[in-house]
């Protein structure tokens, strides 16, 4: 493994150097990052490195039967102990000892699904108290992983399943179990207000998961590409103060989906399907409040003075950027969000990389958005740079490069596409996109969705975390995107 | 107005020089990094007559060159007595502003001229927008006053008029030279402060820089 130099993506980061701001490292696993050309790695091609355990994620049991090992297994389970019990005939012997039981038919055969799963449950939980068995549990339905075939998929450990055991990772989101039953939606349009977009790039192109977006950037010298505001958002690079371009856009669209998923090619994004929007505000050295809120409207299908109208709006915003100043001294970014979600539309956005409390950064500390803090490979915040505080909703994978806790030999980065291959960044910057991601994949299943709705669905179904995991408050908990 | 990197990343403030009898003192870039630029964002009262302008030149054909835009900007200004222009109208009915700065440093020229042992001033901008603004004090008759380090009463031209080096004696004999600041943040504060109290005004704002997280 070659590390390469770290990449320092904003100017403010610099003086913290690693202890703020997302970083990019260039490692032997995926391919490095400007300034020299990459030479092809182990993103490019080949297939899915890591193959994913199946898992009863989904929770759907066969109704009325149930799994039992009896304390005394000598001879046969006689029909009197089986009666004792309530159970009915059917028994099967299973290997180990244990015996596949049936309930009456009457107790279950006419219920609905629900209910008969239910009462399954109960009466395992009765047969448990009874004292004769020494486990008992329902008959699970077990479906295979539609594991993506992107070669690096393995190194994502932000997406896999929660957990500790094979093909698990303690930071991810289950996303592995969510890729069951919904893998997203082209219906479902995510606006990235952010740098733009390198559509060229292997993993993107042709771009089925892209649809227009627009460079908002209105200063020609910061835009970098020779005008103002125009239709085409291509990112051209944002590099600054001697600090190199960081394709931060490319990287965030990546994480909630625009690369192509199971192509065999580089990596996987949070929605196999979506329609990404880029609309690029940051440009040399960053970008402006009037470039953003403007950039906000347009992309909820509200008119913005000078520019067409938005043809595809979005349903969730991301936004993973910030100033160090409360929301409260900037009216007008808290009036384009109030805007855009009374339109319909959920506004996502990262906390900031200070490492404190949230409330002094905007647009973290509007009302209205989903503040996502970051976590690292263990799942816990990352409290070296994340932000924090009451402002926060949820906690989402924004990785640590200088960490290497699943021991893959790789830094624990948040994996994605950058200009000319894939690179590991850290910051809030990156678990925003994850909760951008997950909120698109529940208005896949339900376009009805309000963002209030979709705030609540997110925070309930949030992995809890303790004080040791959260030493400052990190909101509902860590991510977990599989709402089944 | 044209709006380039000094915006961006450079230093802290705009410095005008007084060069009394011709003394030329060193400038400064202005504007540290992350403060705001000299813009400000003006959202209107609802219903307002300002709003209403707005408005009407926000279509997707708006243009920032609009003579009703500039003409509104230009009466805020004289609202509340600084130079502004219109940038461009925003959405939700909003404006951005800029504080014309060229306007401003020959503002305060003129006031500076008007004193009585000032015989003329010249103001030389340099940058492709005219970014800093060199204000050179012609004395009518120099006599020891202002005696070397006072401040020349620069405080009286504005809050955002700041001494940096008082009066001191130039190599000429009878001349001395005075370099004041232009504290462009504080200029934007102060802005931002008038405007806030206009009865048209829901909310003024500096344009503030944001950057990836």
């Amino acid at each position: 493994m070659t590390r390469g130099a770290l990449r320092h993506l904003s100017p403010r980061a610099t003086a913290a150097i690693i202890g703020a701001g997302a970083v990019a490292l260039a490692l032997g696993g995926c391919e490095t990052p400007t300034p020299t050309p990459p030479p092809p790695n182990v993103c490019n091609t080949g297939p899915a490195a890591a193959p994913l355990a199946t898992s009863a994620a989904s929770r759907e049991v066969v109704s009325g039967e149930l799994i039992v090992r009896f304390r005394s297994r000598a001879g046969t389970v006689s029909a009197n102990r089986l009666s004792r019990l309530k159970l009915g005939p059917g028994v099967r012997p299973l290997s180990g000892g244990a015996i596949l039981v049936r309930l009456p038919a009457s107790e279950v055969g006419l219920m609905t699904t629900d209910a008969a799963r239910g009462r399954t449950m109960e009466r395992a939980a009765e047969i448990a108290a009874s004292g004769e068995v020494e486990y008992v549990q329902p008959n699970y339905i077990l479906r295979p992983h539609v594991a993506p075939n992107d070669p690096c998929y393995a190194l994502q450990w932000h997406y896999h399943d929660n957990g500790f055991a094979g093909g698990q990772s303690p930071g991810g989101v289950n996303l592995a179990s969510a890729w069951d039953t919904n893998k997203g939606s082209r219906g479902v349009v995510v606006a990235v207000i952010d740098t733009g977009i390198r559509p060229e790039h292997q993993d993107i192109a042709p771009g089925a998961n892209l649809v227009q977006g627009y460079d908002f950037v209105s200063d020609p010298t910061r835009a970098n590409d020779g005008d103002g505001r125009d239709a085409d958002p291509t990112d051209p690079g944002d590099a600054c103060l001697g600090f190199p371009d960081s394709w931060h856009g490319t990287h965030v669209s990546g994480t909630i989906g625009v690369v192509n998923t199971d192509n065999g090619v580089g990596v996987a994004g949070v929605n196999w399907e979506v329609s990404i929007q880029p609309l690029r505000v940051l440009g040399v050295c960053g970008g402006t409040t009037a470039d953003i809120v403007d950039a906000i409207r347009w992309a909820a299908g509200l008119p913005v003075p000078g520019v067409p109208n938005n043809t595809t709006p979005a349903k969730v915003i991301n936004m993973s950027l910030g100033g160090g100043f409360p929301c409260s001294q900037s009216p007008a970014d808290q009036s384009a969000i109030n805007d855009a979600v009374a339109a319909g539309t959920t506004v996502v956005v990262s906390a900031g990389n200070d490492a404190s409390d949230a409330s002094g950064s905007t647009p973290a500390s509007c009302d209205n958005v989903i503040t996502v803090a970051a976590s690292e490979a263990r799942g816990q915040l990352a409290t070296r740079y994340s932000n924090f505080g009451s402002t926060v909703e949820i906690m989402a994978p924004g990785g640590d490069v200088r960490r290497d806790d699943n021991n893959d030999g790789q830094p624990d980065g948040v994996l994605s596409t950058v200009r000319d291959g894939y690179d590991w960044f850290n910051g809030t910057s990156m678990a925003s996109p994850h909760v951008a991601g997950a909120a698109a994949l529940l208005l896949a299943k339900d376009g009805s969705l309000t963002p209030a709705q979709v705030l609540s669905a997110i925070q309930s179904n949030a992995i809890p975390r303790d004080s040791s995991q959260c030493p400052q408050p990190c909101g509902a908990g860590l991510l977990n995107a599989d709402f089944d | 107005m044209q709006h380039t990197l000094r915006t961006i990343a450079a230093a802290g403030a705009l410095v005008l020089t007084l060069g009394l009898s011709g003394g030329v003192i060193a400038q400064e870039t202005r504007a540290a990094e992350g403060s705001p630029m000299n813009e400000i964002i003006v959202g209107f009262e609802g219903g307002s007559t300002s709003q209403q302008t707005v408005l009407a030149e926000s279509g997707p054909e708006a243009k920032a060159e609009s003579p009703k835009l500039q003409a509104l900007a230009a009466a805020l200004g004289g609202r509340v007595s600084l130079p502004l222009a219109a940038v461009r109208p925003l959405s939700g009915g909003a404006l951005v502003v800029a504080i014309d700065e060229r306007v401003l440093a020959r503002r305060l020229a003129a006031e500076i001229e008007a004193r009585p042992e000032v015989d003329h001033v010249t103001v030389a901008s340099e940058g492709s927008d005219g970014w800093i603004h060199r204000l050179t004090v012609f004395l009518r008759e120099y006599a020891g006053k202002p005696a070397p380090g006072e401040d020349f009463g620069v405080g009286a031209f504005g809050g955002y008029v700041r001494v940096v080096e008082p009066v001191k004696a130039a190599p000429e004999p009878g001349t001395a030279t005075l370099t004041v600041v232009f504290d462009g943040a504080e200029l934007v504060r102060q802005a931002v402060a008038r405007l806030k109290a206009d009865g048209e005004v829901a909310y003024a704002q500096p344009n503030r820089i944001l950057e990836a997280h």
